[in-house]
């Protein structure tokens, strides 16, 4: 590394060395005959005013230079087009136009910059006047110039237009969008027409009213500036930030020991040299960086950063990665848990439904019997009460039949416990068959089952009815590849007619009367309280 | 600018502006006093870049920040990392928010011409700021000149005093900073000692308080980032940017280029590194500043180091208009 900045710091030397002998020996070989430098001066103001200025300097950079140095002052378009066709070697200009002019055409940045002189005090840095009539209801502050018609020199100037464009943009007046821009074409053009009254105010740059005050007193008092900034040691009037002087400019083709020459030339002038003095300035500088120039220019999207570059996705995804990254990580996340809440509430009525439909089976469980499906004990007594109570409002009959099977144990231990389970599955539907739908069949246990009759007209609807029953049960059933033969034994309770209104006592009653059946020799039907004959 | 008016100003915010004159609702507000690492905030001020809910309280010297923030009418202020570590063991909550500066320069010991060495100290009249960085100045002083305190007769005078008490002669050195420093040595002081003795130590901050900052995380941010954009009006515009500050503290556009000389102003990134992250660099500056403090025995015992520097209101990308 070091050693790399040693050898590149020897050729560099040498590189000098051999310019300056070479350019020692080119100067002294030079002869009329060699072309003419052209230097080319934007006329900010009338081209007698510009070349009357500065015809002293291009004979000045010529005595310097021994070679023969043209000075062409030229309209800003002119310019453009000199440059484009390589019609001049050395320029200066404004830096508005300097900066378009660089993004156009290759010149090589500014060789040095302007140093004005106003009142002895030499500056580097120009700016923008607000200059309004100097009278009552003029504008007074920036904000009072928003929809004002404005008189400007043109809109490629930085002191006569962009500079104030700046601050206006500042405090959200946008030009050109918010004001009445009058183009006039110069700086001496405007003052002329605020003083006329033909714009209520005026942009110009720094020096301008100066110079002009002292070409003719009678403007005194007549214009005056507003938005006036302190700044110390600076010799001007200013309303605006400030920036770098004009620069002054060398264009690609010149041979580089020409352009140190000239740069040393500039460099060299000094402010009480005569050419300096007619041209009203002290001199020039190293180059001043023109950054800020170009700041403002894209701000206000001047041309050439007038053009908003087509959206590239590349830019888009490379500036806000962390954005679109995250946000889409979040719709990821948001999704995922739409989602899931919805999976959720999928499980949730499904366990709802699952829980429902336990409850009924917990209810049902506790409520009928597992193998037949039939009312148990609970229910029966339930379905018992609301018989009589109906019974009792009615009028009506109920009757409770006690039923239980002759000759169920022995098939059940012949054939096994699933034939039998079979068997009373069988015959709690055959039973049911045999039944009105608004009776109720239960069962108790074993082979005991209670069927409650009700809203029975009389006495003898309920005995057909079980008398219907018993036959039933009698049938054989086929079961595990043979007939079975069963019977039962039937015990039956009335209400209101056996003088018990409980349910209990009534089911008890025809518990009691089905063992007299089965005592009776079985296959029968008996009655707790037969009727006497 | 005129002087007198400023003075004027300052004596009417730093007496009675600053003391026992609590914020308003809402509004942040935080102390400034003239320094050239502070001029930012003036500058934006000038621009009308601060934010609304941000009001600056401008006095006359460090210390009427320090006595403004321990009775609690400020939320913050400008001040030296040394001097907000001296609040904290006082127990402030402060935390730095902002690096304005390192001082390799400004901070300096102005001498009457005809001290030429250490050993001419013995027996001076030495204006100090007692409550400010000068303390700390002072210390370094005695490390590096092998004199004891109390061979020199300190005198607590600050920097806004100075210029009254070299012109009558009642001071023979003057432990002081830009602006102050300047003056006195257009009055023919000659320089002792300055802080590019001791680089990395004199850091200016914003200190804010971490219990009245919570919540104005936005008024906060808006005036960090107004800091860093009149800085890069600084960079791209100095000129411009010199002439305001000369307006304005009444001096030449060559005297405040000088005043900046003696300081380095760390943009964005050097400032993340100071604030940011787990291991902020500020750390390892504030353990430097402890030692002296403790060895100086100008705290009773030295800062815990916790929770000094916070990046949360730095931003996080470029401001201004090169964005």
């Amino acid at each position: 590394m070091r050693f790399a900045r040693r050898w590149a710091g020897w050729c560099l030397a040498t590189w000098l060395t051999w310019w300056f002998a070479a350019g020692v020996a080119g100067a002294s070989t030079l002869t009329v005959d060699a072309p003419p430098l052209r230097l080319a001066v934007y006329a900010y103001r009338s081209k007698a005013v510009m070349e009357e200025r500065f015809r002293p300097l291009a004979d000045y950079l010529a005595s310097r230079l021994g070679t023969r140095v043209e000075l062409h002052v030229l309209t800003l378009d002119e310019l453009e087009d000199a440059a484009a066709h390589r019609r001049m070697d050395m320029l200066m200009t404004n830096p508005v136009h300097y900066v378009q002019l660089r993004a156009r055409n290759h010149l090589t940045g500014a060789l040095a910059t302007l140093v004005s002189i106003e009142d002895g005090v030499p500056t580097e840095s120009l700016g923008g006047v607000i200059i309004v009539p100097a009278r009552q209801g003029a504008p007074r502050t920036l904000k009072d110039l928003k929809g004002r018609r404005i008189g400007i020199p043109g809109t490629r100037f930085l002191g006569g237009y962009a500079a104030q464009a700046y601050e206006l943009e500042q405090v959200g007046i946008r030009v050109p969008r918010d004001v009445q821009l009058v183009d006039l074409g110069s700086h001496d053009a405007v003052v002329h027409a605020v003083t006329s009254g033909r714009v209520e105010a005026g942009f110009i740059r720094t020096g301008i009213l100066e110079h002009m005050r002292a070409e003719s007193p009678a403007l005194e008092g007549a214009v005056e500036a507003i938005h006036v900034q302190r700044l110390a040691e600076y010799p001007y009037l200013v309303s605006t930030r400030l920036y770098p002087e004009w620069p002054f400019v060398v264009l690609p083709h010149l041979p580089r020991e020409q352009v140190a020459r000239i740069a040393s030339a500039l460099y060299s002038l000094s402010p009480d040299h005569p050419a300096a003095r007619a041209a009203l300035i002290a001199g020039f500088n190293p180059p001043a960086d023109y950054l800020s120039v170009e700041q403002v220019m894209r701000r206000l999207r001047f041309p050439p950063f007038d053009r908003v570059g087509e959206l590239k996705w590349q830019d888009v995804w490379d500036r806000y990665r962390a954005a679109i990254l995250v946000g889409s990580g979040l719709t990821v996340v948001l999704a995922g848990l739409v989602a899931l809440l919805l999976v959720k509430q999928r499980q949730l009525l499904t366990e709802r439904a699952r829980l429902a439909e336990l409850k009924n089976e917990y209810k049902r469980a506790a409520t009928h019997d597992a193998l037949t499906g039939l009312p148990n004990r609970l229910l029966l007594h339930d379905r018992l009460a609301h018989a009589i109570a109906r019974a009792k409002r009615y009028q009506t009959l109920v009757a409770v039949a006690f039923v239980d099977l002759d000759g169920f144990k022995p098939v059940n231990d012949r054939l096994g416990h699933d034939a039998g389970d079979a068997l009373l599955v069988a015959l709690a539907r055959r039973m049911q068959d045999a039944l009105r739908a608004t009776d109720t069949l239960a069962r108790l246990g074993g082979d005991e089952f209670v069927a409650v009759l009700a809203d029975l007209p009389d006495r003898e609807m309920a005995f057909k009815l079980v008398d219907r029953l018993n036959e039933l049960l009698s049938q054989p059933f086929p079961l595990a590849g043979e007939e079975v033969r069963l019977s039962a034994s039937i015990g039956v309770a009335l209400y209101p007619a056996d003088g018990v209104d409980e349910a209990d006592q009534l089911v008890r009653l025809a518990d009691q009367a089905m063992y007299r059946a089965k005592r009776d020799g079985k296959n029968r039907v008996a009655a707790a309280f037969p009727m006497a004959a | 600018m005129h002087r007198r008016d400023w003075l004027k100003g300052a004596v009417a915010w730093g007496s009675a502006g600053l003391i026992g004159c609590s914020a308003e609702r809402g509004v942040l507000a935080l102390g400034v006093h003239p320094w050239p690492g502070y001029e930012s905030l003036f500058l934006a001020e000038q621009f009308g870049w601060i934010p609304t809910a941000v009001q600056l309280r401008k006095g006359r010297r460090a210390g009427d920040s320090l006595a403004a923030l321990a009775e609690g009418s400020l939320d913050g202020a400008a001040i030296t990392l040394d001097e907000m570590m001296r609040a904290r063991t006082e127990g402030l909550p402060l935390v730095a928010a902002l690096v304005f500066n390192d001082s390799i320069g400004a901070d300096a010991v102005l001498v009457r011409p005809e001290i030429r060495e250490w050993s001419h100290l013995v027996g001076r009249r030495v204006a100090v700021e007692h409550s400010g960085t000068g303390e700390l100045v002072l210390s370094k002083l005695l490390e590096l000149s092998g004199l004891r305190r109390d061979e020199l007769k300190v005198l607590d005078i600050p920097p806004d005093g100075q210029v009254r008490a070299w012109q009558e002669g009642r001071i023979d050195a003057a432990v002081t900073y830009e602006p102050v420093a300047s003056r006195l040595t257009a009055l023919g002081a000659r320089r002792l000692l300055d802080s590019s003795a001791f680089p990395d130590l004199i850091l200016d901050v914003l200190a804010v308080r971490r219990d009245r900052v919570a919540g104005r995380d936005e008024a906060l941010r808006g005036l960090v980032a107004s800091h860093f954009r009149a800085l890069e009006h600084l960079r791209v515009s100095p000129d411009d940017a010199l002439r305001r500050i000369a307006a304005w503290r009444g001096t030449t556009v060559e005297a405040v280029r000088r005043s900046f000389s003696g300081l380095e102003l760390p943009g964005l990134e050097r400032n993340h590194a100071y604030l940011s992250g787990a291991a902020p660099k500020l750390a390892r500056t504030a353990a430097a500043v402890n030692r002296v403090l403790v060895a100086g025995g100008l705290v009773a015992r030295g800062d815990d180091l916790k929770d000094l520097a916070d990046g949360r209101w730095l931003p996080t990308e470029p401001v201004g208009d090169l964005r």
